[in-house]
């Protein structure tokens, strides 16, 4: 039994505890996406595989007269809820570790710890039969590097983090090799800059004050947030933070 | 050259066909029963001289068409097969057919209708002879490649595995006979992190050290395994706080190739003059609990981070204890630990407020069910959700 419906915000599954059937879904589901102007994600389609699996394998112990339900449905921008309900026993999830398990081939806690890394959020009924997890599209932080009135300004269109380490570092360089005495970061889409985008923020700042010792880099449109940040690592020796 | 096996009992015929097919530039050989094809057939198998396909009549002397198209079958010969037919054997033809057969002429055929019908299945063969190679070659490539994944991955299994070991040994406590009462939680994102916590007995009290390396990776863990190595040697020598980290800086630069951003606390407790000195790195503030105020309190204390600046600066701040009173430390993933807002989609995060506040409220529990009451509290303010490696360390005066 295979049993659709959908409409413009979400669709939602009825099926038999067949594992035959988890393509199917994964597909009916990236065209729901697909619906929704959004391109296949492989992170969502594994998601979408391990609740869906869990449910047939573990929830229903592969009997196919019992059903599985999975809903998906659109609670934001680019945020879907995918809700898994299955006919079982339900486990108790009260102590579940979601620490990542040292052996990636090992399934431990029905591939939670795996799933966690990629949502938002995970919760579950009491019961522990059924499972709501909260996943997000994000659009990768792009940076406009423009040159207005001599400045050189680099504007990330969004967080800066480890997953972008890369391209954040090119950009950096390449703005170095411009020679440019006056740097300007707007924060205006940034909310969170962590660890290891501040490792490169200091770095440049070292490079650059060896260039230009007298001159200080601007940041302009820093949250409240980054603001701290700044004072308590003591960057804004280095920078400085206007509005 | 294809060549191609004639089975048929009447000479005239067999003549013919002969002709026909070697003028068209065939090699062929006929003979005039199946048991005879049959022979030619298994007798040339791994030769030079190998049948592509037998044309062959039904009603033969020996062995039939039919029996003959029964034995290929039978000994898996692979041979394509045209089967002529004649008015008279269409019972056989149904016969034939359920065996598999599906190629037939009604005799008599135009020489031309054999030729087409002999080049297109020669032609299918060898299309399907290309695909099973390329298909073969494909599944050899991917097998190879999969059994490079499978022991490298093997390999880097083991690397991991003896980091994780390293890293536990590197964050285990030896916590009896502290001179302060001692509670904390560590939890790395993944087996490896990177924080680091140590406590070591002084003279006069204790010194501590937490500390947290950008990232949570095998490159983290590893830059904590040098860390924990200058401040033992700092331990023993009583350097201050600026001289510990000035020194952990330079050591940092100079011995790791990647420039990894290090926050850090050092704090000393004197028990002789009930004093702490509490010297940072670019580290969250600590909080004071005292015994006989309501309030927790941050001190803030500000320096630069660790493990990239050449010339660093740390500040120093010291304030009184009293007996009972906790200091507690975290690293900033307690801070930014936090949950998606259903409705904007943002990150909400505890924040230092919001852990002040957990705190405020478990303060009259003894410290290690305060550790752990504060610890769930945080957990579950983020939905359990970590992002980030946490510690969160709790001492009291004793």
């Amino acid at each position: 039994m295979y049993k659709i419906d959908k409409n413009s915000d979400y669709i939602s599954f009825e099926f038999s505890s067949d594992l035959k059937y988890t393509d199917r879904i994964i597909e009916d589901s990236i065209d729901f996406l697909k619906s929704n102007d959004i391109g296949t994600h492989s992170d969502f389609k594994l998601v979408v595989r391990e609740l869906v699996i869990n449910g047939i394998e573990h929830g229903n112990n592969n009997n196919s007269s019992k059903t599985v339900k999975c809903k998906i449905s659109k609670v934001g921008n680019l945020r879907f809820n995918i809700e898994v309900e299955d006919e079982g026993d339900g486990f108790n999830h009260s102590d579940l570790d979601f620490k990542m398990p040292e052996d990636p081939e090992q399934h431990r806690h029905r591939g939670i710890p795996l799933i966690n890394t990629m949502v938002d959020q995970i919760e579950f009924n009491e019961k522990g039969n059924k499972i709501n997890v909260i996943f997000s599209f994000h659009n990768e932080t792009k940076f406009d590097v423009s040159n207005d009135n001599g400045a050189l300004t680099i504007t990330p269109s969004g967080n800066i983090t480890s997953s972008i380490a890369d391209s954040f570092r090119k950009i950096l360089l390449e703005s170095l090799d411009e020679n440019n005495e006056n740097i300007i970061f707007n924060f205006k889409e940034v909310e969170d800059l962590d660890s290891i985008s501040l490792s490169l923020l200091i770095t440049f700042a070292k490079m650059f004050s060896r260039k230009f010792p007298d001159t200080h880099i601007k940041v302009v449109n820093a949250n409240k947030d980054i603001k701290n940040l700044f004072t308590l690592t003591r960057i804004n020796k280095f920078y400085n933070i206007t509005d | 050259m294809s060549h191609i096996l004639i089975a048929e009992d009447q000479q005239s015929a067999r003549f013919v066909l002969t002709f026909q097919l070697k003028k068209v530039g065939f090699k062929v050989t006929a003979v005039e029963n199946g048991a005879l094809a049959l022979n030619t057939i298994q007798e040339n198998l791994d030769s030079d001289n190998k049948i592509d396909l037998l044309v062959t009549d039904i009603e033969m002397p020996e062995m039939s068409g039919l029996e003959l198209y029964q034995q290929i079958i039978e000994k898996h010969l692979k041979i394509p097969v045209i089967v002529m037919t004649a008015y008279g054997t269409k019972h056989l033809v149904v016969e034939l057919m359920r065996m598999g057969c599906s190629e037939y002429l009604d005799k008599p055929f135009p020489s031309e209708e054999l030729i087409g019908r002999i080049n297109q299945i020669l032609e299918e063969k060898k299309a399907l002879k290309e695909k099973k190679s390329k298909y073969e070659n494909d599944k050899n490539k991917l097998e190879s490649e999969l059994s490079n994944y499978k022991h490298s991955s093997e390999k880097l299994r083991e690397q991991m595995n003896s980091a994780i070991i390293a890293y536990e040994n590197i964050i285990k406590i030896e916590d009896k006979n502290l001179n302060v009462d001692l509670s904390y939680k560590i939890k790395p994102l993944a087996d490896l992190g990177g924080d680091f916590f140590s406590i070591k007995n002084t003279e006069t009290g204790c010194d501590i050290l937490l500390a947290d390396v950008a990232g949570h990776d095998m490159g983290s863990s590893f830059h904590t395994i040098l860390i924990k190595n200058v401040f033992e040697e700092s331990v023993k020598s009583l350097k201050s706080g600026n001289d510990f980290f000035s020194e952990l800086n330079r050591r940092l630069i100079d011995d790791s190739e990647n420039n990894r951003l290090v926050t850090a606390v050092f704090i000393r407790i004197n028990l002789e003059e009930m004093k702490v000195e509490i010297t940072s790195a670019g580290h969250p503030h600590t909080i004071c609990l005292e015994n006989n105020s309501l309030h927790p309190k941050q001190n803030k204390v500000y320096g630069d981070v660790l493990g990239i600046l050449d010339d660093v600066l740390f500040e120093t701040s010291t304030i009184n204890i009293c007996r009972k009173d906790r200091i507690l430390f975290y690293t900033d993933g307690i801070e930014d630990h936090g949950y998606i807002n259903n409705k904007t989609g943002m990150k909400v995060k505890l924040k230092d407020s919001g852990l002040i506040k957990l705190v405020s409220a478990n303060r009259d529990l003894e410290l290690e069910p305060f550790v752990v009451r504060t610890w769930e509290n945080i957990l579950s303010f983020g939905k359990n959700n970590a992002k980030d490696d946490m510690t969160f360390v709790a001492i009291e005066i004793k």
